[in-house]
């Protein structure tokens, strides 16, 4: 009975801080627990959430996707240019830029797992490259997408109550931790995380695995992208670049290692969580966006650092 | 038996091109990536003359000096820190710090105190640096997300405190220092060129540089003969931070404008040069002449696309390619360095 709590210890403390930040929120302001707001607050999340799913797996296997701002920003520009400029079709515009993240993801993957470059140098070059593509595409302006009908990521409403948003975001959730705990090929990525070397001698092919975790990390940036884009009706080249490190802080709070091999995505959703109740809690307190910036720097650096003395 | 001057003579031009040949061997040993970046550099400055013949002026060439000088003092620092095999995302958080303080100080004092401005950017840069050095050696956290708290609580600070407001019209003699001539160049790029050599010789003739490589090139090695990793952690961070802090009270001298959303995206634009450069991620490589080659290719790259008036969104998308081309020419051929982990001098 005891290992669930032994095994999830972190993720337990977690939960257990957003529950008193929650808790406290709802105390020191008056507009912060109503359905309204919790909505608010996991609409909020859903973007970080999808972008932080995708550093974890990469985190997970040892690197680090920092590309997923720019990947992300880059898809919202295509979806806005071939909706609103070209004028395509929704559906078929949602695929081929979907199609075209793959493809980015792919390029990630083969530079890291098949000419075994360090992932943190491709991404920052890759970065650039696909924040470059944005810009010439857009000319460095926000493309607007006219239709109304692009609204159901972003907008949209379930019985005019649940966000769609939040169904996107619990629905990549699942299939994530399905995948990376409960299937052999999420083993696999764990242990090329932990031990690249164990893992070539147990034949697992390395390249391939490395290939898969950075298309899939392309493939929740173009999630977050939809739901970015169609919540602003809008595509501009730099919309997710302060994602990024957002999502990486957001990895390691919930518990993965940047060493790769350690944590859980569904650590790292709570740690995404947490980050973004604070925001929005200190939103509803009327307290500045910078006393936030700090605050979630400090939370950060203090929880690493019970983290390690508790390690010792 | 008959004299032969020619042969003499011949004989001497042997010995004369075997020293030259001998000599050039030497120096452009393992240097294989600095050439194909000079290389580069000059192809990309020959074709952006023939479309703009004032590229090749001396105040153009000069202009991409000065306009450098800051982010190429500052590669120096993340150089040092990447060396330990650690990196520093902050910096640009750093450098918005340092410039608002010595700003203060200088609006304060009417400029008229340009040594003790430039050493109190140095000094508070020193303590931000030391700051993450003390977090990374002491907790054993990764760099990079130390740096990344550190980062958003400088911004956030200096963001409360100031409410985002900039302090500009610097004036007095301190407005003035980074732009004092000397045979056509600014102080600010004979600064740059100072700490260049500086860095050399702390990296390659001072025990703390050896320690530093030795550290970055292989930890356990190095923790096994008694280094200290702490210090070398310590030494890095600071130089980091004192660097920038350098850079900040030049660039205050030279824009008269201090603001506290400066620097913004620096880190990244500095490990690009680094990295284009040579000097490796996982540490224990440095290349002084490769990051001076780094910034002065995204400089000129710049310069040049501006000069040519291609939009300017089309920078990024440059700066992306080159970097992707530097980084994977570096796995092709490994470019002539010895195995991983080995030193190597600048």
């Amino acid at each position: 009975m005891r290992r669930p709590f032994t095994r999830h210890k972190n993720e337990l403390v977690l939960a257990c801080i957003f529950l008193a930040l929650f808790v406290a929120f709802s105390l020191a302001s008056a507009n912060f627990f109503s359905v309204t707001n919790v909505m608010n607050l996991f609409s909020q999340m859903s973007t970080l959430g999808l972008l932080t799913l995708g550093m974890a797996a990469s985190m997970i296997s040892g690197g680090m996707d920092l590309s997923v701002g720019a990947l992300c920003s880059l898809s919202t520009v295509l979806c806005a240019t071939f909706i609103g400029v070209k004028g395509m079709d929704i559906a078929l515009s949602v695929l081929l830029v979907f199609a075209l993240a793959l493809l980015c993801g792919l390029f990630n993957g083969i530079l890291i797992g098949y000419f075994k470059i360090d992932a943190m140098l491709v991404t920052l070059g890759t970065q650039s490259l696909f924040t470059g593509i944005g810009l010439v595409i857009s000319k460095g302006i926000t493309v607007s997408i006219p239709t109304d009908r692009f609204g159901l990521f972003g907008r949209y409403r379930l019985f005019g109550v649940i966000p769609f948003q939040i169904l996107l975001l619990f629905f990549a959730i699942a299939v994530s931790i399905l995948l990376f705990n409960f299937r052999i090929a999420g083993r696999r990525i764990y242990l090329i995380g932990s031990n690249r070397e164990v893992a070539r001698f147990a034949g697992i092919n390395i390249p391939r695995n490395i290939v898969f975790t950075y298309v899939f990390s392309a493939a929740m940036a173009f999630l977050a992208a939809l739901v970015m884009a169609s919540r602003v009706s809008s595509g501009r080249a730099d919309v997710a670049a302060a994602q990024v490190l957002k999502s990486v802080s957001a990895a390691v709070f919930g518990g993965v290692s940047t060493l790769g091999g350690i944590g859980t995505l569904g650590g790292a959703m709570l740690g995404a969580a947490v980050i973004t109740l604070i925001s929005n809690g200190m939103d509803m307190m009327n307290l500045s966006t910078y006393l936030q910036q700090i605050s979630t720097g400090a939370i950060l650096l203090v929880v690493l650092a019970f983290r390690h003395m508790r390690r010792k | 038996m008959r004299k032969n001057p020619g042969g003499k003579s011949k004989e001497i031009a042997l010995a004369a091109r075997r020293a030259v040949v001998g000599a050039m061997r030497r120096i452009l040993k393992g240097k294989f990536r600095e050439i194909v970046l000079i290389a580069v550099i000059v192809i990309i400055g020959a074709v952006v003359r023939s479309i703009m013949p004032s590229f090749t002026s001396r105040i153009n060439i000069v202009n991409i000096l000065y306009g450098n000088a800051v982010l190429g003092i500052m590669a120096m620092g993340m150089m040092m820190v990447l060396v330990t095999g650690n990196v520093d995302v902050s910096a640009g958080g750093q450098y918005a710090v340092c410039g608002m303080v010595v700003a203060m100080f200088v609006r304060a004092t009417g400029g008229l105190y340009t040594v003790p401005a430039i050493l109190i950017g140095m000094a508070t840069g020193l303590v931000l640096g030391l700051f993450n050095g003390i977090l990374v050696s002491k907790l054993r956290i990764p760099a990079i997300v130390v740096t990344l708290g550190t980062l958003n609580i400088m911004r956030g600070t200096l963001n409360l405190i100031t409410s985002g407001n900039w302090i500009d019209g610097l004036k007095g003699p301190f407005s003035k220092f980074a732009n004092i001539r000397w045979m056509s160049l600014p102080l600010a790029v004979y600064i740059w060129l100072f700490v260049l050599l500086f860095t050399y010789f702390l990296l390659y003739r001072t025990g703390m540089g050896r320690d530093i490589l030795a550290v970055g090139g292989n930890k356990v090695a190095a923790r096994r003969i008694g280094l200290n990793e702490s210090k070398a952690y310590l030494v890095a961070f600071g130089y980091m931070g004192m660097l920038t802090g350098l850079s900040a009270a030049i660039a205050c001298s030279k824009l008269k404008i201090a603001q506290p959303s400066n620097g913004t995206g620096y880190e990244m634009q500095l490990i690009a040069a680094c990295v284009i450069g040579g000097t490796a991620f996982s540490g224990g490589i440095a290349s002084i002449l490769g990051t001076l080659l780094g910034i002065l290719l995204l400089g000129v790259i710049d310069n040049g696309l501006v000069l040519s008036k291609v939009p300017v969104y089309w920078q990024e998308l440059t700066t992306g390619v080159i970097i992707i081309l530097a980084v994977a020419s570096g796995v092709l051929k490994n470019f002539g360095r010895r195995a991983k982990g080995g030193t190597r001098h600048a």
